[in-house]
């Protein structure tokens, strides 16, 4: 196991600098560059010139690529042209660190909602139950998250003056203050992956409702909250689990919007801006740091596999 | 009643109206409170001299200058109290005021300024704009002197916001002299009427009243002249949404929401705890023309697609028309200058002459690539507008449509494209004669430059003799309509949205918030 281990990270060496490569060309191949956002829209093109040397952007592209390599070496990313110099893996897991809390509330959310809106339409099928909520359901797969986001803050905020319309309070600094800046956002974000969730959920135990070994538990005379939440929904779980790792995954690439609406200060936001005004260290050190941790996490599903099934052994 | 009691009788009026309007506004302006701003600009640094970006007002609030516009285009004093050009102008004196201090304490004196300039001319982009400048001097603590090659308006140069030369103190500069100045809290030193007390990029700013402030007494204006700190804070909000900034302020989260897109107005106006700011200085609308390479190259087609514009049309698509203003001067507003001149006259709205001169030219239905990018909206929406009458009157108009990053760098490259959208509000009219309307994005001058052009802005840039300034200018406009390489369609007032209890919100184009108090 531990040879497996040693033998994949030396792997992903390889893999991590095609990655910054690939990172590096995608980035200065594009036209533009973060010289002309600094001095902003009226500057000539000398004014510009002046601030692309200063950048060291003139320079050819190998001396670039060399010196940012040497410094990802050395580790260290560079600093952030537009982000107040800031080092680009600092900003970077503060960031994540702020999206993540994001994700983890509209995790719970669409899990609460899903599970329970799932098992209810599919337990009282064909009710006016099963109708309302379904249309709640296709409500939520038909959404944009940006639009839903909106009607949140104009009801919530505006209208109703409960919850803030955005920012941000870290939960390490002050919990309490915390939450109420990640319940609309978290929703938003939520609502749609809840959406998906329940609609699995519901097909998933529909056919299990329909098995034998159901029928037999309510011949036996146990009661039904037992045969639905022991039986049935144990036994459902492996799609409806596929649904929520994809809705994870999803969840990580899928708050820039919501970010954007909510005003929210997480890594999905940071990669949108720093694209559109070209700032190159924070894009090139995000892409390779997102790089490394899709590797890193290949190899800890690599390495679960040997944990949920015993016949498979790294050597 | 006889001359004395007449006279009087006057001064008791005018002593009593004075003193009312002086106690009510007295009355009713209070200190303290906290005003929450929300953006759509990230703070990038605080060091004025590296950056001309926005929020230029933000910094204004730290930072000052010698000197500041005032709504009648002039430079009004700031820490500079007067300033006069010697006789054969080539040497200014700017009397520096006393009894200012700087955030750290310390006495503002000739030598900060003397340092500020010398860090200045190193680090700005706009250096090139400092040419004629060959030295500069303190001669005791509160004369500085600037020695030039040429005659040459430098207060005007001085004056502008963007990219506006702020004075630090001497020791700061000695630290930092080439370079960006370190964004440690103690390093943001100004002498503005607020304090940098914390930051983080992209996020937020929070400025705290500087009990120690010396404001100019001159009357304001624009964005000179006196302030007063009225509030013990202002936290700036980065909020890059235009509507979730204005669902905050709506939802009293914020105090103030600056740039809400137009066609917010309405509900704006309707709602009962806030009110909109119109600004008084609007964005410019304008096209810009390849005149060296493709289509409009050729001076007739330039004539042709002048003719078919119709300004009030493309107008109507920026919002209700008491928020935009057709209105083609270059760069100046009627009250700026007595030689104002309105270049509508250039534009004889005349559809059959279009069709007719492109029919007498060698047009044969080449595309004519109008370069444009949606992010810049009040350009996009012009631009579609602009894209109707040409074809109209015969043009094959095809968009080119680009992220901003992308179309700075396709502008670049002249067979690229034949017209583009622009957008701006500079305050320097002369200058932009002189460079950014003058050559293209490679440093070329135009195809439609001419000798003489050259010659009226050269003497519009240097002259002493105001009234033959004021010829040269108006020529300079004249020579600059006739040219047709660039169509001034008019400008759009921006619209910024305070709370009902945020009182004396100025605005010009950006908001200034010296003079702002939060009511009880």
């Amino acid at each position: 196991m531990t040879f497996y281990v040693i033998r994949r990270f030396i792997e992903a060496i390889p893999t991590a600098l095609l990655v910054a490569i690939i990172a590096f060309l995608i980035i200065h191949l594009a036209p533009g560059d973060p010289a002309s956002f600094f001095v902003g829209p009226e500057a000539t093109e000398a004014e510009v010139d002046r601030v692309r040397e200063r950048m060291g952007l003139d320079r050819p592209l190998p001396v670039q690529f060399t010196e940012w390599l040497g410094g990802v070496f050395r580790g260290d990313l560079g600093n952030s042209i537009f982000v107040g110099g800031e080092p680009v893996f600092d900003l970077f897991v503060y960031r994540m660190t702020n999206s993540l809390w994001l994700i983890i509330i509209a995790m719970i959310i669409s899990l609460a909602i899903g599970l329970t809106v799932g098992i209810t339409t599919a337990v009282l099928q064909n009710t006016w139950i099963d109708k309302i909520l379904t249309i709640f359901v296709f409500f939520g797969v038909t959404m944009p998250s940006f639009w839903l986001g909106l009607i949140l803050i104009y009801f919530f905020a505006v209208n109703l003056g409960l919850l803030p319309s955005g920012g941000f309070v870290s939960p390490l600094e002050d919990f309490r203050a915390a939450i109420p800046y990640l319940i609309l956002p978290g929703m938003a974000l939520g609502y749609r992956r809840a959406a998906l969730i329940a609609r699995m959920t519901r097909t998933a135990m529909l056919e299990t409702l329909r098995q034998d070994y159901i029928r037999t538990a309510r011949a036996k005379g146990l009661e039904e909250k037992n045969i639905i939440i022991r039986h049935a929904l144990k036994n459902a779980m492996a799609p409806i689990l596929t649904v929520i790792g994809i809705t994870m995954v999803s969840l990580l690439g899928g708050t820039i919007v919501t970010e954007v609406v909510f005003n929210y200060p997480g890594y999905g936001r940071l990669i949108v801006d720093s694209v559109l005004r070209r700032d190159f260290p924070v894009l090139q050190g995000s892409l390779l740091m997102i790089g490394m941790i899709v590797v890193f996490i290949n190899l800890l599903v690599d390495l679960s596999y040997a944990l949920v099934d015993p016949r498979i052994k790294y050597n | 009643m006889n001359l004395r009691k007449s006279l009087l009788l006057m001064l008791v009026v005018v002593f009593a109206f004075t003193f009312m309007s002086t106690s009510s506004f007295a009355e009713e302006a209070r200190y303290g409170g906290t005003l929450t701003v929300g953006g759509e600009y990230p703070i990038v640094t605080f060091d004025s001299h590296t950056l001309t970006g926005e929020p230029t007002w933000l910094r204004s609030m730290v930072l000052e200058g010698l000197v500041r516009w005032g709504a009648g285009h002039e430079p009004l004093p700031q820490l500079a109290e007067s300033w006069e050009p010697s006789e054969d102008g080539l040497e200014w004196t700017f009397n520096i005021r006393e009894n200012v201090k700087f955030h750290d304490g310390s006495d503002l004196t000739a030598h900060d300024v003397a340092a500020s300039f010398e860090r200045f001319l190193n680090v700005t982009v706009k250096s090139g704009d400092f040419e004629p400048v060959s030295d500069w001097e303190a001669t005791d603590d509160n004369t500085f002197v600037v020695y030039l090659d040429e005659p040459y308006q430098l207060p005007e140069m001085l004056a502008p916001l963007p990219g506006a030369f702020v004075v630090y103190p001497e020791h700061i500069v000695a630290e930092f002299p080439n370079e960006q100045i370190s964004e440690e809290l103690n390093n943001i030193i100004g002498t503005g009427p607020y304090t940098l007390e914390e930051w983080r990029a992209e996020e937020f700013a929070r400025l705290v009243r500087f009990d120690d402030y010396y404001s100019t007494d001159v009357e304001f204006s624009m964005v000179a002249g006196h302030q007063e700190a009225y509030l013990d804070e202002i936290v700036y909000r980065l909020i890059p949404d235009a509507q979730s900034r204005l669902a905050a302020v709506m939802s009293n989260e914020i105090d103030l929401a600056i740039n809400i897109p137009l066609d917010n107005f309405d509900r704006v106006d309707n709602t009962d705890n806030v009110e909109p700011v119109i600004a008084t200085r609007g964005d410019r609308v304008y096209f810009k023309l390849n005149s060296d390479v493709g289509v409009f190259s050729d001076p007739i087609l330039r004539k042709a697609a002048r003719a078919a514009l119709n300004l009030t049309n493309i107008m109507t698509v920026q919002g209700p028309s008491d928020l935009w203003n057709v209105n083609t001067a270059v760069r100046f507003q009627p009250d700026q200058t007595e030689v104002w001149r309105s270049q509508s006259d250039y534009f004889p709205e005349d559809m059959e002459l279009a069709q007719y001169l492109i029919e007498h030219s060698d047009y044969d239905g080449e595309p004519v690539r109008m370069l444009v990018s949606p992010g810049r909206v009040t350009g996009y929406n012009a631009a579609l507008q602009v894209q109707n009458q040409l074809a109209e009157a015969g043009f094959n108009v095809e968009l080119a449509s680009y992220d901003t990053a992308s179309f700075r760098e396709v502008r670049t490259n002249l067979d690229a494209w034949d017209m583009k959208p622009a957008r701006g509000g500079s305050d320097q009219p002369i200058d932009y004669a002189a460079n950014a309307s003058r050559t293209n994005r490679n440093g070329e001058p135009w195809a439609w430059v001419t000798p003489e052009y050259d010659y009226w802005v050269n003497i519009a840039r240097t002259a002493v003799d105001q009234d033959r300034r004021a010829k040269a200018i108006d020529n300079v406009f004249r020579l600059h309509a006739e040219g047709a390489g660039e169509f001034w369609i008019g400008e759009v007032y921006p619209m910024h949205v305070r709370g009902s209890h945020v009182m004396n919100v100025p605005s010009w184009m950006r908001v200034m918030l010296g003079n702002v108090w939060l009511e009880d």
